[in-house]
């Protein structure tokens, strides 16, 4: 490298010229030419009004406390630095690299800035659009929904998490109070019913997004299954909390097909074959029931192992319950049987409260009421008795030693903790997996203490209420925000499944369609909640409900991606072109690949630009508290909040948007007559998104008599802190750890292995392994008709797919400018096709080389670049989920990288319609020519 | 006295680039042209499936004791503050990037017109920290930390991997981990005195 001076390029010399131009002599080497040379702009900096806002980070569920640092006064206030709020329990300071980058969404100068409306004779994708003014937007919304009279029944809404987290108790209300029966939830096929629901069937827990917050830092084993995403790409909360459990000595092992960023921390590595994490996790199930590595005292106590089965003449477990419906134990005091509470937290009495000690194990030919019994532990294990470390090493291709190794450590070394794990939906087997690793938890008595499963206190106190309430036999006042855990699945489930909820007398077209699939005898899902299964035959016109045609005409997506997030690419695609859909609104704050299918865009605000409408739980947080959001900087464009253009939508939709504020007080208290003088004052001021800022003041008042402060005294402390803790850790653990001290929200109470949740879908005639009461073994269909062990040939791989630890899943942050420039920076292994040398060798493929990827089932083909790499299981390519976007208007976004989605195809779980999105293999190819090197 | 030092602990970063963004946004580098205070590299090691290894490595100023950089710099804009902190002044610096040569760590670099251009709008004129161009490098946020804060990188960081410290205080967290032999700074060899220490990754044997 030469010596160089400072470039000066010809724009910066010719203002320079400019300067100097106004300088007596340029020639001379005067004072005024040194000083235009050299003088820079003075730095204003030091002057500016320093403030830091509170606020919630918006770019994953984990929801830290951020502080938001600006300069400036009024329309020239910069939000210069974000940090992690140190007064938080939750994220204790610190923040990841999105979180630390997000100012720049906010700045980012692709953001969509008014509303927009698809220029006359384009084509929706073709992202052809011209501003217009909002009340152009809604006219234009108005006037279609008119003119192609557009049913309430054929609208569909589709929320990202945000919708979920943030705006439920807006987004449920606008549904209902419409008539719109149809809901798409993204994270829900991805994670939440899959994945989550697998953990939440033994655990009684269900949430809207985090329920358990592993207690790494007093764990002493912690195990990683199928999971980088909770640590690796990154959840700050978990991470801060792993590094301190990894810092103190804990063990870590991790099974992953990949060096993942969570296997690099480990300390042992296991690299498994893709979609065989339950084969593994059957023998270990096994292998700690069979060589007691439990906790007897614990599983005994509050699990429902010791409860006693029968098989009815389907030979079918059932279990054995008295008169009254309560189920029946063996008592080694008295040696008899003895019938228990329904629902309880324990085991410990008898129904009529003397104290028994429950067997976990009856001698054979035991016999009670005429039939042979067995209790759920004897059961379970008979269950999964083949499932022998020998069996899984055979098919995981892991030594069986090993396996054996692993479950001594992990069911003998106290406290250990096997991660829940994060995303689920990409094996047919997957929330099997998951339900096992709950039931593994469980064993070592890992449930709500610490070192093991802390549930979120949000969700624990949710479910304290409502259990006090049940005891009381009291209804809920408002059922949205006062049902905690799998009743709160069961009362969505019982609202969008059912006709007779609505007006109209139609379901939720993800039901009919199910039901129309059953009476044809073919596959149906049992529980499409908030999912897409249906949806593109029901635009297609091939849904009739009742004997008429039940059309989806109308799409509301609400900070959602599907053209990206969803499988495969074309399906939504498909759906969003098809001459049959009317009208198609989409409202984000940058413009997604979803938006160039729109007719109308409506921009919404950012996170650092917004006041919340309403107080939150502090996230996944041990300790309870309140949190929001305080708005930085006034919105920077025009833009709208997300409850006034559902409000305004409900005005178009149904004529008027009182149902959809008596809908909310029905469902989550908030009273309607407040809302609305507090609207029509803040209209009358010319407020910015009314509706919102009255919703926010209500919900203020509401929340602050609930802590006992006022209004005044809850806002100050939360501007001035960002959280107001309400109850630590500790203190709740002690009172309400559950099941200890409570029982969790399962239909007996305790935790389960025979699942009350998959025995009452039995009436549904579901026979798949998936619907198991107990754990078992659900295949995986990766290679539908040879066994795992068999051999691949030699071009074909397993597909595996991951978070990066900049960008989720398909998200238009790869756009955020820092962002971007860390994942240019890290190029190869972020955008790179992930292959082992080995194999890589043998098809002449080398780092940087352009592949082609065949999916073997459906023909999908995409492209990238290689990087070969041990850090990669032999038989199996990876790619970051994170990049791929379309959208041109992504200016740093558009063509970096390859999306999933254009090798995923279409195929879903009979539980939940999870997405089976790893079940093929691909075919891979070195593409010769094309001036493509290395 | 004090004496500004960092502990990297190897064992728990998990390469999340939390701190190459606080940085970024913290000191406002042209992120566009790929030139950064700090990074945090992506290595694999070992040759084979058998012995693969993946370290993340996160680099940045040593802040050396007898700076290389220093030594060269024709024009005295490169200095050391009494506090440790390695530092260039923007006025004298005339952007020869003799120091760039000289720094056996390879953490300086060239900010170009061009840079202070872009910048102007990336990071708004009005709030800019520099306005010249020259050379730049970490700092340890010598801003933040003469108001009692962290540097951004070791503030947020997920892994708690960057430990801040003083070495003139001998209560502090990395004075003692300094003390104990755990942590080694790189290419010692070198004799520049480095401040900045890195703990070995340990893995148990499975």
């Amino acid at each position: 490298m030469a010596w160089i001076f400072p470039r000066l390029t010809r724009r910066s010399f010719l203002k320079l010229g400019a300067a100097a131009s106004a300088a007596a002599s340029p020639l001379l080497t005067s004072a005024p030419v040194k000083a235009a040379l050299f003088e820079f702009a003075h730095p204003k900096r030091e002057q500016m009004k320093a403030e830091v806002h509170q606020t919630i980070c918006n770019f994953c569920s984990s929801l830290c406390n951020v502080n938001v640092k600006t300069l400036g006064e009024g329309e020239t206030k910069r939000i210069v630095k974000l940090d992690g709020n140190v007064e938080s329990t939750l994220n204790r300071g610190r923040m990841c690299a999105r979180g630390q980058s997000g100012l720049y969404q906010t700045y980012d100068t692709d953001r969509l800035k008014t509303p927009l409306i698809r220029v006359e004779g384009s084509k929706r994708g073709e992202m052809k659009f011209r501003a217009a003014s909002w009340d152009e937007a809604w006219k234009y919304i108005a006037d279609k929904k008119k003119q192609a009279n557009i049913q309430p029944w054929e609208w569909t809404s589709v929320g990202g998490w945000t919708s979920c987290v943030f705006y439920m108790n807006w987004a449920v209300p606008f549904a209902v109070s419409n008539q719109i029966p149809n809901l798409i939830a993204s994270p829900m096929q991805h994670c939440v019913t899959t994945g989550h629901l697998g953990t939440d069937v033994v655990t009684g827990n269900f949430n809207i997004h985090d329920e358990i917050l592993p207690d790494y830092e007093n764990a002493r084993y912690i195990m990683f299954v199928a999971n980088n995403g909770s640590l690796g790409a990154v959840s700050t909360c978990r991470a801060i909390r792993f590094a301190e459990g990894r810092k103190k000595g804990a063990k870590v092992v991790a099974l992953d097909p990949r060096l993942s960023e969570t296997s690099a921390k480990a300390d042992e590595w296991v690299s498994i074959r893709p979609g065989t994490d339950l084969d593994f996790m059957l023998a270990m199930l096994r292998e700690m029931m069979t060589e007691g590595y439990y906790d007897l005292d614990f599983v005994r106590t509050h699990t429902n192992l010791p409860f006693l089965l029968y098989r009815d003449d389907k030979q079918q477990w059932q279990l054995l319950k008295d008169a009254n419906g309560q189920p029946y134990t063996w008592d080694e005091t008295s040696n008899a049987a003895v019938a228990m509470k329904a629902f309880a937290n324990s085991n410990t009495m008898d129904a009529s409260g003397k104290h028994i000690l429950p067997a976990m194990q009856v001698a054979a030919g035991t016999q009670v009421d005429g039939k042979p019994v067995q209790t759920v532990f004897q059961a379970q294990l008979a269950e999964i008795g083949d499932f022998t470390p020998e069996r899984a090493a055979k098919v995981t291709g892991i030594e069986a030693d090993r396996i054996r190794r692993i479950a001594k450590e992990f069911g003998t070394t106290r406290p250990s903790l096997i991660d829940p794990g994060w995303m689920g939906a990409r094996y047919n087997n997957i929330q099997m997996l998951r339900r096992v690793q709950a039931m593994i938890q469980t064993l070592v008595g890992g449930i709500d203490t610490e070192g093991g499963w802390i549930m979120s206190s949000e969700y624990r106190h949710k479910a304290t209420k409502m259990l006090e309430r049940m005891a009381k036999n009291e209804q809920a006042t408002a059922p949205l925000v006062q049902t905690a855990g799998l009743p709160f699945a069961q009362l969505v489930v019982g609202v969008i499944s059912k006709g007779e909820n609505f007006t109209h007398g139609k379901p939720g077209w993800a039901w009919a369609w199910a039901e129309q699939q059953r009476a044809e005898g073919k596959p149906a899902v049992a529980l499409p909640v908030m999912a897409d299964t249906g949806f593109k035959e029901t635009v297609e016109g091939k849904l009739s409900f009742k004997g008429e045609k039940y059309l989806a005409r109308a799409l509301f997506v609400n900070a959602a991606n599907p053209v990206h997030h969803y499988f495969p690419d074309s399906h939504w695609k498909d759906i969003l072109t098809n001459p049959a859909m009317e009208l198609v609104i989409v409202s984000d704050v940058l413009p997604s690949d979803t938006t160039a299918y729109a007719d109308v865009i409506l921009p919404n605000s950012t996170y650092l630009e917004r006041d919340e409408p309403a107080m939150y739980g502090n996230g996944v947080n041990h300790d309870l508290g309140l949190t929001t959001r305080y708005r930085a900087i006034d919105p920077l464009y025009d833009t709208w909040e997300t409850p006034d253009i559902m409000l305004k939508l409900s005005e178009i939709i149904s004529g008027t948007g009182d149902g959809f504020i008596g809908a909310m007080e029905a469902l989550t208290g908030t009273p309607a007559a407040k809302v609305k003088s507090e609207l029509a004052k803040l209209k009358a001021a010319n407020v910015p998104s009314p509706f919102s800022a009255a919703c926010r003041k209500v919900n203020m008042e509401m929340a602050a008599e609930e802590v006992g402060m006022t209004p005044d005294q809850l806002d100050g402390e939360l501007r001035r802190r960002g959280v107001y803790l309400i109850e630590s850790k500790d203190d709740l653990l002690a009172k309400h750890s559950m099941p200890r001290h409570q029982p969790v929200p399962t239909g007996s109470g305790r935790l389960e292995f025979f699942s009350s949740f998959f025995d009452s879908l039995r009436g549904m005639g579901m026979t798949a392994p998936n619907f198991n009461v107990l754990a078992g073994y659900v295949p995986n269909t990766i290679r539908s008709d040879k066994k795992p062990d068999e051999p691949l040939a030699d071009n074909e791989f397993y597909f595996t797919y991951g978070k990066s630890p900049t960008v989720s899943h398909g998200s238009t942050n790869a756009n955020n400018p820092i962002l971007a420039g860390i994942n240019r920076f890290k190029k190869d292994i972020y955008t790179g096709i992930w292959i082992h040398p080995e194999r890589a060798k043998k098809l002449g493929i080398a780092s940087g080389d352009l592949i082609e990827m065949e999916n073997m089932v459906s023909g999908q083909k995409a492209r990238g670049k290689a990087h070969v790499t041990n850090m990669i299981q032999h038989e199996t390519v990876f790619m970051y989920s994170s990049f791929g976007t379309e959208n041109p208007a992504l200016t740093r976004a558009a063509g970096f990288g390859t999306s999933i989605n254009k090798l995923i195809p279409y195929q879903v779980d009979p539980v939940v319609a999870g997405f089976r999105s790893q079940e093929f293999t691909l075919r891979i190819k070195k593409v010769e020519g094309e001036g493509v090197q290395a | 006295m004090t004496h500004y030092a960092m502990v990297v602990d190897l064992n728990t970063c998990t390469g999340c680039n939390a701190c190459m963004a606080a940085c970024a946004v913290e000191n406002q580098t042209p992120v566009w042209a790929d030139k950064w205070r700090t990074r945090v590299h992506d290595q694999e090691k070992g040759n084979d499936s058998a012995n693969v290894a993946r370290t993340f490595f996160p680099r940045l100023c040593n802040h050396c004791d007898i700076p290389a950089c220093m030594t060269v710099c024709p024009t005295g804009a490169t200095y050391k503050m009494d506090n440790g902190i390695v530092r260039i002044d923007d006025a004298l610096c005339m952007g020869c990037q003799a120091c760039v040569l000289a720094c056996p760590y390879d953490v300086r670099y060239a900010v170009e017109y061009e840079d202070i251009h872009i910048a102007k709008s990336f990071y708004d004129e009005d709030v800019m920290k520099r306005h010249r161009p020259g050379v730049d490098k970490c700092d340890f946020c010598h801003d933040r930390v003469a108001l009692g804060l962290k540097p951004a990188c070791a503030a947020t960081c997920t892994a708690d991997a960057r430990i801040f410290g003083d070495l003139d205080d001998p209560e502090d967290r990395v004075t003692k981990i300094v003390r104990s032999g755990k942590a080694t700074p790189l290419m010692a060899h070198l004799g520049t005195r480095p401040n900045v220490y890195y703990i070995a990754e340990h893995r148990e044997e499975g």
